[in-house]
């Protein structure tokens, strides 16, 4: 683009164009508008449960990258989740679905789906159930082992209304870009609590689609409406696959280029829902889990302050491990097969633990917490 | 969540579910929702403690009762071995029944 035309646009952006036109004009410049996409990971960069997850489509919910889950029921298909290093030129990571198990007998309630979950506090932005609100526009890249046609659907936590849209994959990597048109019915509540839903359905029996579905629609939810026939089961061969990253959520009609992040960024955001303490399978993480009192003859309590603030109460994960956990001196161990906390002694900012079942502690002994074995695994959660 | 089994953990209404996560008893937590799902769905969770780990804790209480009283009573020891002061009576009946109850 010539200086003269970008000089140009700078000069309609002065003479007071429209948000949209603003943000068309400085995209076309290169311009970023900064904190602009609404989704967090949405390049696909933070995994830290784990980067492949393998059969799953057992009724569950199932977290692996940061921040995306897939949920389903009632299938007999099966697929492994993975973070992906295929993607789309400036993407190093994509979430991929690879089917392992067919399903060509679809009950009518069987469902699944990619979903990713908001908070109401974060969507204010959207002015959602007033006279104002505004568009919202979704984009992503996504590719498969096949043409495919997806629905994306935005779920109304809050007041139980919906708007979904399809989308088309192909064998290769291609942007797509939803606009969704505003909504003056029903307002998200200004909270930590979950008020809005992404869902992107890859497979579904008539009980979701046969209804009339209305695209780029609210309306009050019906179960029937809220996926569209023409969607592919992607559990319709073990040769199915599905790609999908840079996915961006942003205020307003233009879907302006992906929001770069840095991975640190990316990871204190993701740790907000969920953190790992120790993780004893990762070479260059700290075995150490914090300071631990002696309170009495068989309970040590121990201490750890959390890199990012929960959202809200959280769960311990702490997988059952022989000697997998231990408070050390420099000449005694003791060591459990696991840990446990009590809520009334955790905040968003920290957590006070216990390893207890042990004999010979003394009171107010001082320990170093570490964990004991590579099996051995300490995380909160607080995902919506 | 796949929920296959549930706990009483602890006398705070926190729940230890499929072994491995400790859910505080909150509705903001997501997985403390499906707890309650799961029992309105007609499922109860498991006592604390089964007789056995109520017999270990039990044991392992009585176990550090003990070694620390025959600890803070080792000094009657050295002194009758080095004085010749002989060790009370009591003292030596308690630290038998310290040692015998030592599992």
């Amino acid at each position: 683009m010539s200086k003269a035309r970008n000089l140009s646009l700078l000069s309609a952006v002065e003479a007071g164009a429209t948000a949209d036109q603003t943000k068309a004009d400085l995209n076309a410049i290169g311009v970023s508008g900064g904190r602009k996409n609404i989704i967090i990971n949405g390049g696909m960069q933070v995994a830290q449960r784990g980067t492949s997850s393998a059969g799953l489509g057992a009724d569950a919910t199932t977290y692996l990258l940061d921040r995306w889950a897939f949920g389903t029921g009632g299938t007999a298909g099966r697929l492994t989740m993975s973070q992906d290093s295929d993607g789309p030129a400036g993407f190093a990571n994509s979430l991929k679905l690879d089917c392992t198990t067919a399903d060509t007998s679809i009950a009518a309630g069987e469902q699944s789906y990619l979903i990713y979950k908001f908070e109401g506090q974060d969507l204010q932005q959207l002015k959602k159930g007033t006279s104002s609100s505004e568009s919202m526009t979704l984009s992503f890249y996504v590719k498969g082992n096949a043409a495919a046609t997806y629905t994306a659907e935005f779920y109304d936590a809050d007041n139980n209304r919906h708007n979904g849209q399809t989308f088309s994959v192909t064998t290769s990597w291609n942007k797509v870009t939803l606009t969704y048109v505003p909504d003056t019915t029903g307002a998200y509540n200004d909270d930590n609590a979950l008020s809005l839903y992404l869902f992107i359905w890859i497979h579904t029996g008539t009980t979701m689609t046969s209804g009339t579905f209305a695209s780029n629609t609210w309306s009050a939810s019906a179960s029937n409406t809220r996926v569209s026939a023409s969607n592919t089961s992607f559990f319709d061969s073990t040769s199915r696959t599905l790609n999908i990253t840079g996915v961006q959520l942003e205020l307003g009609s233009v879907a302006t280029d992906f929001e770069h992040r840095s991975y640190a960024e990316n990871l204190l955001a993701c740790q907000r829902y969920y953190e790992i303490i120790a993780d004893g399978s990762r070479a260059n993480d700290s075995p150490y889990f914090g300071v631990g009192q002696g309170v009495k003859s068989d309970q040590i309590n121990w201490f750890y302050d959390f890199k990012a603030e929960k959202r809200a109460t959280f769960t311990l994960i702490v997988p059952t491990v022989s000697n997998g956990y231990a408070a050390k001196t420099h000449s005694t161990t003791k060591s459990h097969s696991t840990l446990g906390f009590t809520s009334v002694h955790q905040s968003l900012h920290s957590i006070m633990g216990y390893m207890t079942n042990i004999g010979g502690v003394t009171e107010q002994s001082c320990w170093q917490m570490q964990l004991n074995s590579a099996s051995a695994h300490i995380a909160v959660s607080a995902e919506l | 969540m796949n929920i296959e089994t549930v706990k009483i953990e602890n006398n705070e209404g926190d729940f230890r579910v499929n072994g491995t996560m400790i859910v505080p008893p909150s509705t903001d937590n997501a997985d403390y929702v499906f707890v309650q799902e799961w029992i309105a769905a007609g499922n109860t969770p498991a006592p604390q403690y089964t007789d056995e780990e109520i017999a270990f804790n039990t044991q392992a209480e009585l176990n550090a009762t003990s070694q620390a009283y025959l600890a803070s009573t080792d000094w009657y020891i050295t002194r009758y071995a080095e004085t010749a002061v002989a060790v009370p009576e009591a003292v030596t009946l308690a630290r038998a029944t310290a040692r015998e109850a030592i599992v």
